[in-house]
């Protein structure tokens, strides 16, 4: 009943967030939190569309711990709203993970556990949407090879509560310590509402190629085959990625997404997003400079520029050990 | 297939010819001492004659000094040469260029002097002139001195070569490239390098993974940590890959 109401689920999520930021705080654990405030103009070329401009501020935070050699947690948190003044749209986006793991070489048992919450209202009508995903990792990895199956449930409640079980499965395999082979397998099957979660299945494969100097190349194919008994349709998606560095402290990646959906009949062609990144920092034992630059385009049916550039203060609490570190982050970005 | 590639790594090209070591008595300043005359013969001459280096003729004494003091500290006038040329081949203006030798006879003597308190030794003339070069490259390319040495104590401990220590240095090279990063952070990933069961051949690889997590916008902290804990634990690039994909996932 406590979860029907937004108010009190937020005020829970605010709750939780700060409890957590407390214990990483506290001298214990790795964390870094920051704090963003900006405004976007986002631009759509040829119509100069600048209705999905706006104005936000963000609060993020991660941490990590490592109790021993095997065991180790990871937090990560973050809050964003923003106000979109010509489509009169205020967002508030709450979303967190929390993952334990156990190493104990060659197994790996990690249980993780992520919730978001978007409270996004459009012309003041608010559309709450809760959805959480749990998860147990049992991992099996050698040096050159590794196999894995992961089981979980997905929970989401918007006008109606579903909830589904998943289950994925797969294998690494390490081609000359520079190219990776990554086949999965993942299933999934509703126990409550299918009208929002369907039965379906999607093999997929990554291929990862780490050159011997910098520059990565990511390719990854998936299918999703949905096992209804009146429907098979599939989705079929290709997401290459290559990241490289092309002059001093300039690195620049190449993504895009295709898609090919039976039920629509539809193709997505090759959008491209290109972006261009430079980082220069000058180190002193407690305080870091990082002016950065970040140029977006985007080339599908319409092209869209986004640039952001940004100064990131960090000031490190005490001086790093092998086992902590603590900082405080502020990022001043100014997008466009 | 890695040697396609080899022309992206001047520093690899560097490294491939090996240590050799040898006792105490070994007399590498002899063979030094042989070649040098010859190459500053020809030098000179290259000065009188050649097109480029007439611009840099009236500069003959400070060369001279300069391989004077070049020759106090055992560095083979060879390298002081080839900077010049390389300078004179781009045009650069004489000021310029001598400041640029300077600098480099500067990280010649720099390391120079980690061989020696490293007490390693290299018999052979081209090995040594290469690795004195592939050093001076590692201080320019903002791996300083005091983490090269540091790494160089712990090769043993790690049963690494001094060829291993290099190539790892490489690699904090190109991390630094990337985006710079502290001489702690050098000196631990260099450290879990060593430590890790990867070949030396495959260090680079780690470069190009730091690169890929960047672009995925993960901390640099978190990368460092990610990459540095995987490899001291005996993993390799399966392990690393999936926790940066985990990492990524959040963002």
């Amino acid at each position: 009943m406590m979860f029907n109401n937004p108010g009190k689920r937020a005020a829970i999520i605010f709750t939780l967030f700060a409890i957590v930021s407390i214990a990483f705080n506290s001298g214990l654990l790795f964390a870094d939190a920051s704090l963003d405030i900006g405004t976007e103009l986002v631009s759509t070329l040829p119509e100069l569309d600048v209705s999905n401009s706006n104005g936000w501020i963000g609060l993020s935070w991660m941490g990590s711990r490592y109790f021993s050699d095997t065991l180790s947690l990871f937090a990560d948190a973050s809050f964003k709203t923003a106000y979109t003044p010509l489509a009169v749209t205020l967002e508030a986006i709450s979303s967190g993970d929390v993952d334990l793991s156990y190493r104990k070489n060659p197994f790996l048992i990690r249980w993780g556990i992520s919730g978001y919450y978007d409270l996004t209202s459009t012309e003041r009508i608010i559309t709450p949407l809760w959805q959480t995903d749990t998860s147990l990792l049992f991992s099996y990895g050698t040096y050159k090879f590794s196999v894995y199956a992961e089981p979980g449930v997905s929970f989401k409640q918007k006008t109606d509560m579903s909830l589904a079980f998943k289950i994925k499965t797969g294998a690494a395999y390490a081609v000359n310590d520079e190219l990776l082979l990554k086949p999965a397998v993942s299933f999934a099957v509703p126990l409550i509402n299918s009208n929002i979660y369907t039965s379906a299945v999607k093999p997929a494969l990554d291929i990862s190629w780490y050159l011997n100097f910098p520059l990565s190349v990511e390719n990854k194919l998936s299918c999703t085959i949905n096992l209804q008994p009146d429907n098979n349709d599939f989705v079929f998606t290709w997401t290459p990625e290559i990241s490289m560095l092309i002059a001093r402290s300039v690195t620049a990646s190449l993504r895009s997404l295709a898609e090919y959906r039976t039920d629509q009949n539809y193709s997505s062609g090759m959008p491209y997003d290109i972006s261009l990144a430079y980082a220069e920092s000058q180190y002193e034992p407690s305080l870091e400079l990082v002016p950065a630059l970040l140029l977006d385009f985007n080339l599908s049916d319409s092209v869209t520029l986004h640039s952001q550039t940004g100064l990131d203060w960090l000031h490190y609490f005490q001086s790093s050990t092998d086992n902590f570190t603590a900082y405080l982050s502020l990022d001043i970005e100014i997008e466009f | 297939m890695r040697k396609r590639y080899i022309f992206f790594i001047i520093p690899l090209l560097l490294i491939s010819y090996g240590f050799i070591y040898a006792d105490e008595e070994a007399s590498q300043g002899e063979s030094q001492n042989s070649v040098q005359p010859v190459s500053q013969q020809s030098f000179k001459k290259w000065l009188m004659n050649n097109p480029r280096g007439k611009r840099y003729a009236g500069y003959t004494e400070y060369f001279n000094s300069l391989f004077e003091s070049a020759s106090e500290d055992d560095i083979p006038a060879e390298l002081i040469i080839t900077k010049i040329r390389e300078g004179a081949v781009k045009n650069i203006p004489p000021r310029r260029l001598i400041t640029a030798v300077s600098n480099e006879l500067y990280r010649l003597k720099t390391a120079k002097n980690i061989l020696d308190t490293e007490k390693i030794v290299i018999r052979d003339y081209s090995s040594y002139k290469d690795t004195l070069k592939h050093i001076s490259i590692l201080l320019l390319g903002g791996v300083e001195a005091k983490t090269i040495k540091e790494l160089f104590k712990q090769n043993d401990k790690y049963s690494r070569t001094e060829n291993d220590v290099l190539a790892a240095c490489d690699v904090l090279v190109q991390f630094n490239s990337i985006a710079q990063l502290s001489q702690s952070d050098l000196l631990k990933t260099g450290r879990a390098l060593l430590m890790s069961r990867l070949k030396s051949a495959s260090f680079s690889s780690l470069a190009s993974i730091y690169l890929n997590a960047r672009a995925k916008r993960i901390k640099t902290d978190d990368i460092l940590r990610i990459i540095q804990r995987t490899l001291s634990r005996g993993g390799g690039l399966i392990q690393i890959d999936q926790e940066i994909s985990d990492r990524g996932s959040y963002r």
